[in-house]
């Protein structure tokens, strides 16, 4: 959850009430840049159109990737008023936390979204980070659950078979 | 003998004999015994010639092998498939080719790919077990084994049932032996004969008529019209085609080109468009490891210990992967950790596990196609720490194994999950909630020579196109790989519901045809050829046969399968682009060559004609005595046989070269007015310059009459034989005459044999026989001037044909 902390801190954080999904995920790419270009922007929706990217319980993390290296970067967005993103569990989403992958990074996305999803789906009977209805209340709440979700470490380790060579 | 006999079923030689006939009937000994020698000519030597060849090529065919292993009389011995009888026991091994239907009497590990017969391209395991399968007929046999399958593991004892056309495969194949349709050279090569065959019959009329009017004696008349007859009669043609043919087929022998149909030759040198297969013709035919990539597509060691250990210790139907990934590496899995359980391979699942003991857990490993391995995956692995799957990454994961695919990798995925020591036997259901380990991608490698031969190809004006039933993505990327551009790869589906046109128009513009049945395969080739393309179909699969039979040339290779040999015109002993372009260019030089003799004969007739025919008219004598006719075109006859052996100027073998009769013919009315040009000059000089114009001398006595016309006669005889001859050395090529370009030794020294003959029979013991004198030493200034300026003029008016109408 570091590249979710880390738009916590740099106020990658905003509030919008767009209810049209694609506005919503446009507008919230600007805060992306300089990698929200327009290729930044098509691969997220052409990503939402291969297939939907919401983990439930008002949470969605739109994402896509871009050739070459640098820092796995997210930008949240809370929508106070719900947005309709044809979630499975047909809830309208109030958090999106969008990502851009430069292709280096796959590996640390995967594990961020596992984690988040993972998060996520511990909130199940509970209030979530945007309870408090405010842009602030939803930052603190996050932050909280960023931090909880890193203490309590994140994955089980395997263990790997390594014979020797002949 | 009844080879021999059937060649006196050619019209020409039929020709001859009737000629020669005619004038043992008039009494003309002579002139028949030189209608005779022609005969012997143009039938012993084109028998001898071709049946050397034959013989030749025949040997070159049973380098082609199609060979198996049988038990006779108790003993393991090797017998061709034709010798097969019901009966016989064959013994078959991972590589043969099924060679007859068999039953099975005894099998070890026995997997066959029946592709060709049904299109299952999946291993279908057999065994001895006579029970029927219900429900799927006689191809559900377990027990029996048909003709053109090929086995891919194992080992069986086969008892021999049905062989030949009997056999199941024998069936379809009956289709593919219908007579080969004439190609456009069989065919223009008869309208050649044919049209110089009219062109005979109207001027021999012509000549028969105006001589018996003239001269008032009709035996003569029609003595003189026969031998012009004969003069006119391109008899050599079909000796020079087989020798030509033959020639170019040993030529190409020694570069392992193997011509099964000689005929198919001038269509390798016609070939402007080959259309190829791609594996084993692009690609090296074989399966190779490539990559081995953890999730992310980052390469992983585990993942290739995991494939290792689980194709390592799976004992089911060891595939070429299999082999790919224990030939990458060596690993020692069996002192690390001694195998439990295996979950066999089954095409439903299209995945396999083995179960392996290691430390305190027993470790399941699955490998398997991607979409499979993924259904039963609950979690995946990154950087050593395992994560759930969840539906969102589901997309992210699978990305990676589609951009693999996209770069024309066959991709496996391999999967783990640890179970407590405890549990000791596993089953299908125990293959769920797996971890996603990584992919391994395997790729049939493009060969080291496809590059280079694509180029060859393009620089000798032959398209390549490819024709595949493989995938779109691992064709393009073969392509790509051999600097083959792909442009729009098409596949079958789009082909379905095409109109002819449309069709051709694709089939005129695309590259690349992916995913095409063999049928598909055919329409594409038809439609390039009604789009006036010779086009060519390299292929090896038995589902390659019916277009190697409908290209106007099939070429094959010795690993081939059997049929796809049998249907083949050419049999590459290499399977290597390379050797291809030798093929043509030795086809083109073949056609060459013919076109030599054709360009020679026509235009030759043709001046001939215009000076027989003016010469009968206004001549009070014949032009030239019956009996020079025949020997003047039997000396000629003799100096072409250099022809099969000439150089050939590399210009004329960049490009394919296409049959073209109007061209011929173009060529004769341009080429054949220059030699009748020099014919009049020479009458002219014999006439004034010689005076035997002074035999229509009221007082002349008969024995000076006589001495003018022999005098007359030998002077044309000889100005005709040397520029005939010596115009060979114009005609054959675009350059200039002997300082650009030389004939070979071959063609130098027959003509040079035979202008010296022509030149010393008017002084030789033969001379009174043929009614030849000698000639005054002042005719021979006369006649090198004449051979001078003709040379000139024929290079001059050559020239600029080839300049206007091209080479063709």
């Amino acid at each position: 959850m570091k590249a979710l902390l880390a738009a916590l801190e740099q106020e990658r954080l905003i509030e919008l009430r767009e209810k049209d999904k694609e506005k919503a995920l446009r507008d919230l790419a600007v805060l992306l840049t300089p990698p929200a270009d327009a290729g930044f922007v098509e691969a997220i929706l052409a990503r939402e159109r291969a297939g939907g990217t919401a983990l439930g319980m008002g949470w969605a993390c739109p994402h896509a990737r871009t050739a070459g290296e640098g820092e796995l970067l997210c930008a949240v967005g809370f929508f106070p008023d719900g947005l309709d993103y044809g979630a499975g569990d047909g809830r309208p989403v109030k958090l999106v936390a969008m990502y851009h992958i430069p292709d280096d990074q796959k590996n640390t996305y995967l594990k961020e979204i596992s984690v988040l999803a993972r998060a996520v789906s511990n909130l199940e009977g509970k209030p979530g980070p945007e309870a408090g209805g405010t842009l602030e209340t939803t930052r603190r709440g996050l932050m909280e659950l960023a931090s909880k979700t890193m203490e309590n470490g994140s994955a089980e380790t395997a263990r790997m078979i390594r014979p020797d060579e002949k | 003998l009844a080879d021999f006999l059937n060649r006196f079923r050619n019209p020409l030689v039929l020709q001859l004999l009737v000629i020669g006939g005619v004038s043992m009937l008039l009494g003309d000994v002579r002139s028949a015994s030189v209608v005779g020698g022609m005969l012997v000519i143009s039938v012993v030597l084109s028998h001898v010639q071709e049946s050397r060849s034959s013989r030749a090529v025949e040997k070159l065919r049973e380098l082609v092998q199609t060979r198996v292993a049988v038990v006779r009389d108790g003993a393991e011995t090797e017998a061709d498939f034709t010798e097969l009888v019901p009966g016989d026991v064959v013994v078959l091994h991972a590589g043969s080719i099924v060679p007859a239907d068999l039953r099975l009497v005894g099998v070890k590990d026995f997997f066959v790919s029946e592709a060709a017969l049904t299109g299952e391209s999946m291993p279908v395991e057999k065994n001895a077990d006579p029970s029927l399968e219900q429900g799927r007929g006689t191809m559900g046999l377990a027990n029996a084994c048909f003709q053109g399958s090929n086995v891919l593991s194992g080992t069986a004892f086969g008892l021999v049932v049905l062989t030949g056309v009997r056999t199941y495969f024998g069936a379809i194949s009956q289709k593919l032996s219908a007579k080969q349709p004439q190609t456009a050279f069989d065919k223009g090569l008869a309208g050649f004969t044919w049209l110089m065959i009219r062109f005979m019959a109207v001027m021999t009329s012509m000549v028969f008529v105006i001589v018996g009017l003239t001269k008032g004696n009709w035996i003569l008349a029609l003595l003189f019209a026969l031998s012009v007859a004969v003069g006119l009669t391109p008899e050599m043609l079909p000796m020079i085609v087989t020798v030509n043919l033959s020639k170019g087929a040993m030529a190409m022998s020694r570069k392992k080109v193997i011509v099964k149909r000689l005929g198919a030759i001038q269509n390798f040198g016609a070939m402007d468009v080959l259309c190829s297969d791609k594996t084993g013709t692009l690609t090296q035919d074989r399966v190779v490891l490539e990559k081995y990539v953890d999730v992310t597509n980052r390469q992983s060691e585990d993942v290739l210990r995991y494939a290792y250990m689980n194709s390592h210790y799976q004992t089911g139907l060891r595939n070429l992967l299999d082999r790919a990934i224990l030939e990458h590496r060596e690993i020692d899995v069996e002192r690390t950790c001694p195998k439990v359980d295996e979950i066999p391979f089954d095409f439903q699942r299209r995945r396999m596990s083995v179960v392996i003991d290691y430390e305190d857990k027993h470790v399941l490993i699955c490998k398997g196609a991607v979409e499979e391995v993924f259904a039963v995956c609950g979690r995946y692995q990154v950087d050593e720490e395992i994560y759930p799957m969840i539906d969102v990454l589901r997309n992210d994961l699978l990305e990676e194994y589609e951009s693999l695919s996209a770069d024309g990798y066959r991709v496996l995925a391999i999967a783990y999950k640890e179970f407590p020591k405890t549990k000791p036997v596993f089953s299908v259901a125990d293959e769920q909630d797996l971890v996603l380990l990584g992919y391994i991608a395997f790729f049939d490698p493009p060969k080291d020579s496809a590059a280079r031969a694509i180029k060859l190809l393009k620089r000798s004006g032959v398209g390549v196109k490819i024709l595949t039933g493989d995938n779109a993505l691992v064709t393009r990327k073969v392509c790509i790989d051999v600097g083959l551009d792909p442009g729009e790869v098409v596949t079958g589906d789009r082909l379905a519901g095409l109109e002819r046109a449309e069709l051709e128009d694709l089939a005129d513009k695309t590259t690349v045809f992916a995913r095409l049945n063999p049928s598909q395969k055919e329409d594409i080739i038809r439609a390039l050829q009604s789009r006036g393309r010779v086009v060519g179909f390299l292929g090896d699969g038995i589902n390659d046969a019916p277009s190697l039979k409908t290209a106007d040339v099939g070429i094959s290779v010795d690993s081939a399968v059997d049929v796809a040999k049998e249907s083949a015109d050419i049999v590459l002993l290499e399977k290597s682009l390379l050797v291809l372009e030798d093929g043509i260019l030795e086809g083109r030089r073949v056609f060459d060559n013919i076109v030599k003799y054709l360009r020679m004969g026509a235009s030759s007739n043709f001046g001939n004609m215009f000076s027989v025919v003016g010469g009968s008219a206004f001549l009070p004598f014949l032009p030239m005595a019956p009996i020079q006719v025949l020997v003047n075109n039997l000396l000629y006859d003799f100096s072409q046989i250099g022809i099969p052996s000439d150089r050939v100027d590399e210009e004329h073998l960049r490009t394919p070269r296409r049959w073209n009769l109007e061209n011929l013919r173009r060529f004769m009315l341009r080429v054949g007015p220059v030699s009748s040009l020099f014919d009049y000059a020479t009458f002219a000089l014999m006439l004034f310059f010689f005076n035997c114009r002074n035999f229509i001398h009221p007082d002349l006595a008969p024995a000076m009459k006589a001495g003018y016309e022999k005098l007359f006669h030998t002077g044309w005889f000889v100005e005709s034989l040397l520029t005939q001859t010596l115009i060979v050395h114009v005609i054959r090529t675009g350059r200039i005459p002997f300082i650009q370009s030389r004939a070979s030794a071959g063609l130098t020294l027959t003509t040079i044999a035979v202008m010296a003959a022509g030149a010393a029979l008017p002084y030789s013991p033969l001379a009174p026989a043929l009614g030849l004198v000698p000639l005054p030493p002042v005719y021979w200034l006369w006649i090198t001037g004449f051979l001078a300026s003709y040379v000139l003029l024929t290079h001059k008016v050559k020239t600029a044909f080839f300049k206007k109408y091209g080479m063709e």
